[in-house]
Parts: structure tokens; sequence; C-alpha cells
């Protein structure tokens, strides 16, 4: 695993660099964490004024709604932090600037994501983290050997789903010069992943879990934690599914470089 | 002219249109089944005095207007902060408020087809909201202007903090998030605890999207109130308009001053 | 047209095109709306049926007008498009097919756009290019230090790349290119814009890696300057197409017949010569007003002898323009490359 060493090593040095060079915008940063947070409350806000007036929503308590919410938050981080240039994609097509992603011996997407860390992330994963914490402890749930090595690999399914459908959203500015839509469109399930799947009709449903699965980035990973199964084999569904739908979406990323060509569409 | 332009820009591109379309579809849908089941752990026909429907039409206006009146101008503002094309406004005979409302009503204008067209189709049509006592409807063009206006004062502060700070993603961003919630978008103010409820209907935010969505959703029906309501929809949006201009004035003062 | 054997050459194209297919878009806010539905397109053939090959070690430019399918025919060379058809084989490999590895031996840069990393120090920037392309640290250091002898590069090394004048990020590119020893390097309008000064610095670079390394440079540029400071060979290309693939000196020779009048105005009066001249046209068969750079004062004609006598536009212009001082030159490369497109080789 040389190759994997030496991009982690890369990453962490582009990264780092780029910390650097925004050490200046300190300001920038603190109230940019804070329309983050601000953003979490006020759902969490919401969350709290309907359970004033019902007991439990699809047979979902207060905390576990938090932890749902929480645990959604977690798998959602990565997405914020890592692969926030994909926003940028269409400036970068549009203006032509995106042709030098094409002379560095690096896969363009990872040289592409590397541009960026988005330092709001992390005002995502405290909340989250805080959230969290506060959701288990009220649920006093039992965090056994098994649970706990799987949590990382059910956060990180969870969150390579989401980067996944976001990349081959974000792809489609290679075909239709401007893909800022559909990038908000799948943006927009990221929502729909908080809610508990009870509440969807059957059709749904399976659009959730099958089409744009974002029931597997926080709802089918909780359950392991929410109810007393036993986390066997099934388990292990979530993250490798996760890792063939990222191969997929890397896969339609270079066929859209090849495609772009610096042609603008 | 200005106008026709921000609506050719929405219309430009194919993909942009059909999934915001499919976006707001999307959207209403899953609010539907959300409620659908508060309602249903509720186990009654109406929570805190609205019905299932009544508050499904509320929520679902609530986005509907809410992304409708979506005007992106802080952040055209920023960009012409940022690489200081604002200038060219300073020396032109019209007022850069001014203008800036104008290009977003082209913008808003594509944003009522692709986005508050559909919705209320699906929330009338589909889902067959009840609909209101027509006076209601009368009243609800003028509720809209005002609320617009105040949406659109609140996004050109914002715009103008851009004068200050590169960061406007933050401020933005808790803008929007406060807006929502305090002004009952994501949650009716009816469920809010009383005492919250009282303060809340007073403020601002309330007249940004509470007062016209009550109107459609037959949340009020008495002549009074409801003119009692736009008389403080007009008084906030007084109020800012002057705020606003002030705060803009001074941040130009400063900024050429400081040589920008 | 070529005259080099395919075997030795380290680029090779044969009959290479590029056709695109274009949105015919409608006028006015009813036919936008129309556009989205239209099924209607139109091929444009950006290249057309390119051969050439080219040796190693060679600096070749690359001229055409605006449009002519210089940048599509580069970016296929850099593995940035696939062609549509025809074959491609640049230091033994198909760029498009093996992106990554194929890059490693190549340097690009496209003017004005920088590669380096915006917000940092130029020398956090060559830092990164090491680790990414895995230069040896003897390399690396052996390189800067050619660089800094040459232009004095290591002024700028402190400097944010956000922070350089256009002339500075562009020497800084050139640089980078440069960094990890590639076999080709590619360079599209390099000194477009730049002064004459920063101009000059580079072609000193370019040259000078050229003679050392042995880099093979292909180079598409507007600046006559660039061409004949750097370039043994050309190749012209107009609407997809090569119309000439050969050396500098015998693509000026074609022209033999061609002389450049020059001619000085007297005092205050270069407006008054340059309208007389600008309709010489009409007066002489076979002549043309010429744009001078760098020539304080002084207006042009080409004049071609073929069909008018050098001799008589001179009479004229000494009997009847307000002119106090003439010179009598070859034809001029540009006057040459402006005949060219205008389809003097047809």
């Amino acid at each position: 695993m040389k190759s994997l060493f030496f991009y982690t090593r890369l990453y962490l040095l582009l990264v780092g660099k780029y910390l650097q060079a925004r050490m200046q915008y300190r300001a920038d940063f603190l109230i940019s964490t804070a329309g983050m947070i601000l953003g979490n409350v006020a759902a969490i806000g919401a969350v709290w004024v309907v359970f004033r007036t019902i007991p439990n929503l699809a047979g979902y308590t207060y905390p576990q709604v938090i932890f749902l919410y929480a645990f959604a938050l977690l798998a959602l981080t990565p997405m914020q932090l890592f692969f926030d240039n994909l926003w940028s994609l269409r400036m970068a097509t549009n203006q032509g600037t995106f042709i030098k992603y094409y002379f560095k011996p690096l896969p363009t997407l990872f040289y592409f994501v590397s541009e960026t860390l988005d330092l709001k992330g992390f005002g995502l994963l405290a909340f989250g983290l805080g959230a969290f914490v506060w959701a288990s402890g009220q649920l006093g749930i039992q965090w056994t050997p098994v649970r706990i090595v799987l949590l990382p690999l059910l956060l990180g399914g969870g969150s390579l789903i989401f980067i996944s459908l976001m990349t081959i959203a974000a792809s489609a500015t290679f075909w239709v010069k401007d893909s800022f839509a559909i990038l908000a469109f799948v943006s927009g399930f990221r929502d729909h992943a908080r809610y508990p799947m009870g509440i969807y009709n059957s059709f749904f449903q399976f659009l959730f879990t099958w089409v744009v699965p974002v029931g597997y980035v926080a709802y089918y990973p909780a359950q392991f934690y929410l109810t007393d199964t036993v986390p066997d084999w099934t388990a292990w569904v979530s993250p490798l599914f996760a890792a063939a739908l990222f191969a997929l979406a890397v896969w339609i990323w270079n066929r859209g470089t090849r495609r772009w060509g610096g042609t603008g569409s | 002219m200005v106008i026709r332009n921000g609506l050719m820009a929405s219309f430009t591109y194919r993909a942009h249109m059909v999934f915001q379309i499919l976006g707001s579809v999307v959207g209403i849908v899953v609010l539907w089944f959300l409620w659908s089941a508060i309602y249903a752990a509720a186990g009654t026909t109406t929570v805190r005095g609205m019905s299932f429907g009544q508050t499904f039409l509320y929520v679902g206006l609530a986005t509907a207007l809410f992304v409708m009146m979506r005007t992106w101008i802080e952040w055209d503002m920023n960009a012409q902060i940022r690489t200081g094309d604002i200038v060219v406004h300073f020396f032109r005979p019209y007022s850069y408020t001014g203008w800036s409302l104008a290009s977003s009503l082209g913008f808003v204008a594509g944003n009522l087809i692709t986005i508050t067209v559909p919705s209320l189709v699906t929330i009338f049509l589909i889902f067959h909201a009840p609909l209101p006592p027509w006076i209601n409807v009368v009243l609800f063009i003028p509720a809209l202007v005002q609320a617009y206006l105040l949406s659109f004062l609140i996004d050109f502060a914002v715009g103008v903090t851009a004068f200050h700070t590169e960061s406007i993603w933050g401020v933005s961003a808790s803008k929007e998030s406060v807006v929502l919630f305090l002004s009952g978008g994501l949650v009716p103010l009816a469920f809010f605890p009383d005492p919250m409820r009282s303060v809340l209907l007073v403020l601002p935010f309330a007249s940004m999207f509470n007062t016209p969505i009550a109107l459609l959703a037959g949340g009020i029906t008495d002549l009074g109130q409801i003119a009692g309501r736009l008389a403080l929809q007009t008084f906030w949006v007084v109020v800012f308009w002057l705020a606003v201009r002030w705060y803009y004035r001074a941040s130009v003062k400063r900024l050429t001053v400081a040589g920008g | 047209m070529t005259s080099n054997t395919v075997q030795d050459s380290i680029i090779v194209l044969e009959d290479l095109k590029k056709h695109f297919k274009v949105l015919n878009r409608s006028e006015g806010l009813a036919g936008a709306f129309r556009d989205l539905f239209s099924r209607n397109f139109r091929t444009v053939k950006a290249v057309d049926g390119v051969s050439l090959s080219i040796r190693p070690g060679e600096i070749v430019g690359f001229l055409g007008p605006n449009g002519a399918g210089k940048s599509t025919t580069i970016k296929m060379m850099t593995g940035v498009l696939e062609p549509t058809s025809g074959s491609l084989l640049v230091n033994g490999k198909i760029p498009t097919k093996q992106r990554q590895e194929y890059v490693r031996n190549i340097g690009v840069v496209f003017g004005q756009r920088t590669q380096l990393w915006w917000e940092l120090p130029v020398i956090e920037s060559f830092k990164l290019m090491k680790e990414i392309f895995r230069i040896p640290q003897a390399e690396y250091e052996a390189n800067l230090a050619l660089f800094d002898k040459l232009v004095n590069l290591s002024a700028l090394y402190g400097q944010q790349v956000r922070n350089l004048s256009l002339g500075q990020r562009m020497l800084c590119d050139i640089a980078a290119s440069f960094l990890h020893n590639p076999a080709i390097i590619f360079l599209d309008e390099p000194t477009i814009g730049l002064d004459v000064a920063i101009k000059a610095q580079i072609r000193t670079i370019i040259r000078t890696l050229n003679r050392e390394r042995g880099t093979t440079i292909l180079l598409t540029t507007h600046d006559i300057g660039d061409v004949e400071a750097l370039c043994q060979r050309i190749i012209l290309i107009d609407h997809g197409k090569t119309i000439y693939d050969g050396a500098i000196g015998q693509f000026t020779k074609m022209f033999g017949s061609w002389r450049t009048v020059k001619l000085l105005a007297q005092e205050g009066k270069k407006d008054e010569l340059d309208a007389a001249l600008s309709t010489i046209g009409e007066r002489f068969a076979g002549t043309r007003p010429e744009t001078l750079e760098g020539e304080v004062g002084w207006s042009a004609v080409a004049v071609d002898q073929d069909q008018t006598p050098a001799t008589d536009v001179l009479a004229w212009a000494l009997s009847s323009l307000p002119v106090q001082d003439v010179k009598l030159e070859e034809i001029r490369t540009e006057t040459v490359i402006a005949q060219v497109y205008a389809g003097a080789l047809k």
C-alpha cells in the first residue's frame, strides 16, 4: 500500500499548506463556524418545539431522534470538510481554470478536492459530537466492543455514500456546464437523511434506500445503536456498498474529465 | 431591462430548471410525510388549534415562499464589493438599493415559475389542501409584497456586511436559519409554547413568513386581526428600510474614507 | 511536407481530427426557452486532419489565427482532449490513455493560467511539485540553482503567487514546468501581455534549458519576437489544417520577392503620412501598409516586387509624402504570416 501512504502524506502536505495560508483569516473562521452552529441550533430547536406536542415520531422518542440527527451530522462532516471544493467545480470549468488539474500525475478528483479544507466542518463536527454524546447518554446505549469498532466503519460508510452522491452530481458539470441545480438538489437530501424512515411510505422508503441511498447515511447504521439488534454480518453491507458507490462516482468523474477537455461545454 | 436579464438567467440552463422543480416537489412531499407522522403520533385531529391540512399547507407554503424569495443578492453584492465593481454604481444616477431590488425581482420571477408554481400545484392539487376564503387570497398579495420587501432588506443588509468582512457565508447562513426558525417557517408559530409565541409574533421575522402564510392557510379570518398584521408588516418594512439605508450609507462612507 | 522520419520522432500526429457538436443557439427570451428542447446541433471541425512529427530537442513554433485549432491540438497532445479520429503518440504514449504516467514526463504552461498554488509562497509551490513529481533532491536543487542563475528567480521565492505580477507569475510557471526535467514542454502563449524585459527572460530560460537538457519545446504564440528568438521550425495552422511546416528560413524565402519599405515621417507629420499610406494598395498593386512595433516615428509598407518595383513606391513617397528618411529591407516574418493567413499559399 505504498500508494495509499503516498497519497495520505501528500494530502496532509497539501492541506497543511492550505491551512497555513488560511491562518490569516481567523475572523472568517469564527463567523462561519458560528453560522454553521446556529443553523443546527435552529434545526434542533424546531425538533424540540415539535416534541412539546407529541410523545414520539414514528415510534422514535426525542433522544432517539436527536441521536439519529447527530449520527447524520457526523456522517456528513467529512463531505463538508474534505469535499467542499465540489461546489466550485462549475466555476473552474466555466472559466477554464480546471484545465490545470490534468497536468499533474495525480488523480484529478484527489487534486481538485485537496485544494480546499472547509474549516466550518469542524463546527459541524463539534456540534454533532456534542449532540451524539448527549443523546447516547440519555438513551443509555450499551457500548459493547463490537459496537465501538463498528462505529467508525458505519460513519465512514455513511459519509462515503453522501460524498459519492455529491461527486456524481457535481460531475454533471462536465456535461451540462452548470450543475449547481443538481448539486443543490442532491445536497437537499442530506436533510431527508435525518428523519426516521418510518415516516415515509414504501415507495419513498424504496427511493431512499435503493435509488438515492441516503437511508444508509444515517438511518440504517444507527439501528445498531438505537435498537437491541446485535450487529451481525448485515452491518458490513453498508460500508462495502459505500465503497462500491464511491468507485462508481470516481469512474463517472473520470469519464467527465475525459469528455470536458477544456472546452467549457 | 434589468428584470428581463434576471429572468433570462433563470431560463438558460436546462438541468437547472428541471432540478429546481424536482427539488421543490421532493421537498414538499417529504414535508407531507413528516407532518403526517407528527399528527399520527399526536393521535388527535388538531394540534394547537391547527388541523393537519392547515399545518401542511402552512409549512408547504413557507418552503415555497422561502425558496422563491431567495434572491442571493447578498452574494452578488459580495462579489461586486470584492472585485471593486461596486464603485461603478456610486456614479450612476439611480439608487443602488433600487437597482438591486429591480434585478432581484427578475430572478424572483424566474423562481416563481420554477419553484413556487410547482409547489403550489403540488400542495393544492395533489394533496388537496383546503383553500382559504377569497378575501384572504386578495389580501395575500400586499402581505406577500411587504414580506418580500422585508426579506430583500435583510438580505441587502447582509450584503452590506460584505463591506466589513469577507466571510458573509457565516452571516448569511445564520440569517437564514434564524429567520426561518423564528418566523415559523420550520414549525408553525402555533406550536411554540405560548409565551414564546407572543414574543415571536411581534418580531419582524413573523412579518416575513407567518403573516402572508397565515392568510392563505386560513389561520386568521378576522379582518381586524388581518389589518393589524399588515400594519405591523408595514411598520417593520419602514423600520428596516431606514435602518438598512443608514447602515449602507455608513458603510460606504467608511469605505470611501478608508480609500477602498 | 515534413522532413523528419517518423522513427526518431518524439511526437507523431497522423491525420488527427477533433470535431465538436455545438448547439445552435436561438435569439431572445422565447428562443432561449425553445433551446431547452432543441436538437439542433452543428459540427465544428476544430482540427481537421493534422499530421506532423517532431524530433527530440526541437523547438517548434505553432502559429495560426485565433480559432485556427492550435489550442485544440495542444490540448490533444497534453492529454486533455480525446481526438475524434487519427493517431497521436507523444513520448511513446497515447496521452489520454495513460494520463498520469504520461504527464510525469511533460511540462505544460497555459498562458495566464497559473498551475501554482495561489495562496502559497512560490517556493512552497516548488516544494509541492517536488513531492508530487517525486523529483530527487539533487535534481531539484540543481534546477533551482540554474533558474536563479538565469533570471534571479530566488528574489520571488518568498512571495505569494497571488501577489506576483503577470510576468513574474509566468516566469515561475515556466520554471515550475521545467522542474521535473520533462522530455517535452508545451507552452501556450507564454509571453502574451508581457513587457519586453520579462519576455527576454522567458526566452532565455527556454533557450538555455532546451540547449542544456535537450527538452523538446512546442510553443504556440502570436508574438513574432518569440518565433524569431526561439523557433527553428514553424508549423502554421488554419481552419484545423496545417498549411505550412518547415524551417523558418525557407518560409521567408518563399516570399523572396517581397520588400519592406520603411519611411520616417517629418516632425509632427506621422498621422498625415499614415493616412496617405492607408490607401496605397489602390495606387500600387501588391502593396499594403503595415503596423510597426517599437520603431518610433517609422511607418512601413510591404511591397510585392512581382507586381510593383519597390523603387516606384520609394520614388512616390519621397516626392509626395512628408518623409525625411527611408529604409529598404527584406520582408518581415510577420508580413509573411499575415499573407499566409490571407491565403497566399493556396
